[in-house]
């Protein structure tokens, strides 16, 4: 072949090359499918991203690490569950679960095939918590691990909130139907569970369902990303359009009303995102982009006063080669962080302090899908992963880096119940 | 209506769970997967099962895709990362073409076509599979290097630097004649 000729007919010899008589396997593939569910829309990370930037992002920085607690939009995100002490005065020698920090290791919940179940560890057989006709999906317990919440699809895009105690009895329902859900987190009493969805328009709102059946309420502003703030019953925070730009602010849950705005700096449309506590709530875990590149996002850690006013900020970069690094969460001990970088060559679960000192290593496989979700145990000895791409799921020991296959399923991951010590 | 328009309700009809609006979706682009699927790995059952593997992912995904019309670049890219991770799994060998033989005298210009296709193949073959997908999708699906780079989750700079490489090997392989110039009469140009 001449030069002339490779640099003219390329794109012709290849056509000829590939092309191929219409392949008879296609009648299996649709056979297939026929037989195969399809994942709701609101288990996309991406769903909570503006459709311009999602279809400028490559897929690998978009996929959800899913937190315990957190939303399910484009990029993986996964923070580990802050739980909130519960109290319970119910006499001598009862042990109370803390809602935030080092708990022991309960069971760990989870759906498959549309039935809510559980497990006492994640290699040990699996019961049934919730089997019906409908379709369940989605399952947490609460901080004190006494009860659990879940989805029960109305429609293939909406759902309504259902409860049930710890050992599957008293199953009812709470509210809805809701739309789109894309970040949740418990109340640190356990008195309400708050979400992220989309209302009718597609804007994101918080509602706050309370567990005692009482209606539940909208906050009253464009708002996202909610999590209850350890220690502070009455500070819950949301990300929430203001003064013409995104901002974290601190809202009172009762009453809707934003008690305080953040003083956190902002300059591009995506900061202050995937916003997560400390077990201790004296510090906010956030990722800010470092660049007008999408992604670019970097790790920030603010310090926080009681009153919500901002005491420092101190970002983060563990590894300046990343492409971006975020989606962090808080280990139980609150000294480490757990966060999912993206790379040119794939993503990785990372652990590194929170102080920034030392470094970070990398928790298990790194995955060259399309990103990867995580959960902490109680406990902080075990990181659970799920790689939607690949559709498995691991856990990791976080001090040996040891790994082990789990059979979950592709969807969100397991989490573990909160036990006392 | 266009055929645009007409693929974006079979698409978006195929994310309510319409089964047969994604049939028909699967006949539009099943074949031009399956030639993608097979000038990335040259093997017809690999080339099915990263054919399945992405159309059955598409349509268990498809809830998840926010813009209808970007349908096309989002089922090639599940079907480029399907091959990628066959060609990655399966044993590395060189790619063999068959060289036809010719049982009857053919025109010139037919066999000539037929030997620059094998040699193509052939070199095609010889590539790194992520080199070798900048190729197709470049010049066989006719992508734009941004839209590779999302497709492959790389960067702009790492599709043009694959792309340099690749094109520089594959022309370094099949490139063996000199330009075509006057013939020669008793050695010396006319």
């Amino acid at each position: 072949m001449t030069g002339q000729r490779f640099d003219r007919d390329l794109s012709v010899l290849l056509q000829e090359l590939g092309d191929r008589p219409m392949p008879e396997y296609r009648h299996r593939i649709v056979e297939r499918a026929g037989g195969m569910r399809q994942r709701p829309a609101w288990t996309f990370p991406s769903r909570w991203l503006p459709k311009e930037l999602v279809m400028d992002i490559p897929m690998t920085a978009l996929r959800p690490i899913a937190a315990p607690t957190r939303r399910l939009g484009l990029v993986l995100a996964v923070a580990a569950l802050i739980l909130v002490l519960l109290v319970l005065a119910l006499g001598a020698g009862r042990r109370t679960t803390p809602p935030f920090g080092v708990a022991r290791n309960g069971q760990l919940i989870y759906v498959a095939n549309g039935d809510v179940l559980v497990r006492g560890t994640p290699t040990s057989p699996a019961r049934a918590l919730v089997s019906s006709p409908e379709r369940e999906t989605f399952a947490y317990f609460d901080r004190g691990g006494e009860r659990f919440v879940f989805f029960r699809e109305t429609t293939a895009d909406d759902f309504d909130v259902w409860m049930g105690d710890a050992d599957g009895s008293d199953v009812h329902r709470l509210a809805g139907p809701f739309h789109d859900m894309q970040w949740w987190d418990w109340s640190t009493d356990g008195s309400a569970f708050a979400m992220e969805v989309l209302d009718a328009s597609e804007i994101s709102r918080v509602v706050i369902v309370p567990t005692d059946g009482s209606a539940a309420r909208t906050l009253p502003m464009l708002a996202q990303s909610p999590v209850w703030r350890p220690g502070h019953p009455d500070q819950l925070l949301v990300r929430t359009h203001v003064d013409g730009a995104w901002r974290l602010a601190i809202v009172d849950p009762a009453t809707g009303t934003i008690t305080r705005r953040l003083d956190l700096p902002v300059s591009r449309q995506f900061d202050l995102m995937h916003p997560s506590w400390s077990p201790t709530g004296d510090r906010l875990v956030f990722d800010s982009q470092a660049s007008d590149e999408i992604p670019s996002w970097r790790i920030h850690v603010a310090r926080i006063a009681d009153d919500g006013s901002v005491v420092s900020q101190t970002p983060l970069e563990f590894d300046p080669d990343a492409v971006a690094e975020g989606y962090a969460a808080f280990m139980p001990d609150g000294v480490n962080l757990l966060y999912a970088p993206h790379y040119d060559s794939g993503n990785e679960i990372r652990i590194g302090r929170a102080d920034g000192v030392g470094g970070s290593r990398r928790l298990g496989p790194a995955d060259t899908g399309e990103g990867l979700l995580y959960e902490i145990s109680p406990d902080g000895t075990t990181v659970e992963v799920v790689s939607y791409a690949r559709m498995r799921s691991w856990t990791v020991d976080v001090a040996s880096g040891e790994t082990t296959d789990l059979e979950l399923g592709p969807d969100l991951p397991a989490s573990w119940q909160r036990r006392a010590p | 209506m266009t055929e645009a328009t007409s693929q974006r309700i079979l698409v978006e009809r195929a994310q309510r769970g319409d089964h047969a609006a994604f049939a028909a979706l699967v006949d539009l682009v099943v074949r031009r997967l399956d030639g993608v699927a097979w000038l990335m790995l040259h093997d017809a059952v690999l080339a099915e099962d990263a054919v399945q593997d992405a159309l059955l992912r598409a349509w268990r995904d498809l809830p998840g895709l926010r813009d209808p019309e970007r349908f096309d670049a989002w089922v090639h890219r599940l079907a480029v990362n399907a091959c990628l991770d066959l060609a990655r799994r399966t044993r590395r060998r060189p790619i063999e073409v068959e060289l036809d033989p010719l049982d009857a005298p053919v025109e010139a210009d037919a066999s000539g076509a037929l030997a620059d296709r094998q040699q193509l193949e052939q070199a095609l073959g010889r590539l790194d599979p992520g080199h070798r997908a900048v190729v197709v999708l470049h010049y066989y699906v006719g992508m734009s290097l941004p839209e590779i780079g999302r497709a492959l989750s790389i960067p702009h700079g790492t599709v043009k630097s694959r792309k340099h490489h690749a094109m520089r090997a594959l022309r370094a392989s099949v490139v063996a004649l000199p330009e075509p110039t006057e013939p020669a009469i008793g050695g010396q140009l006319a």
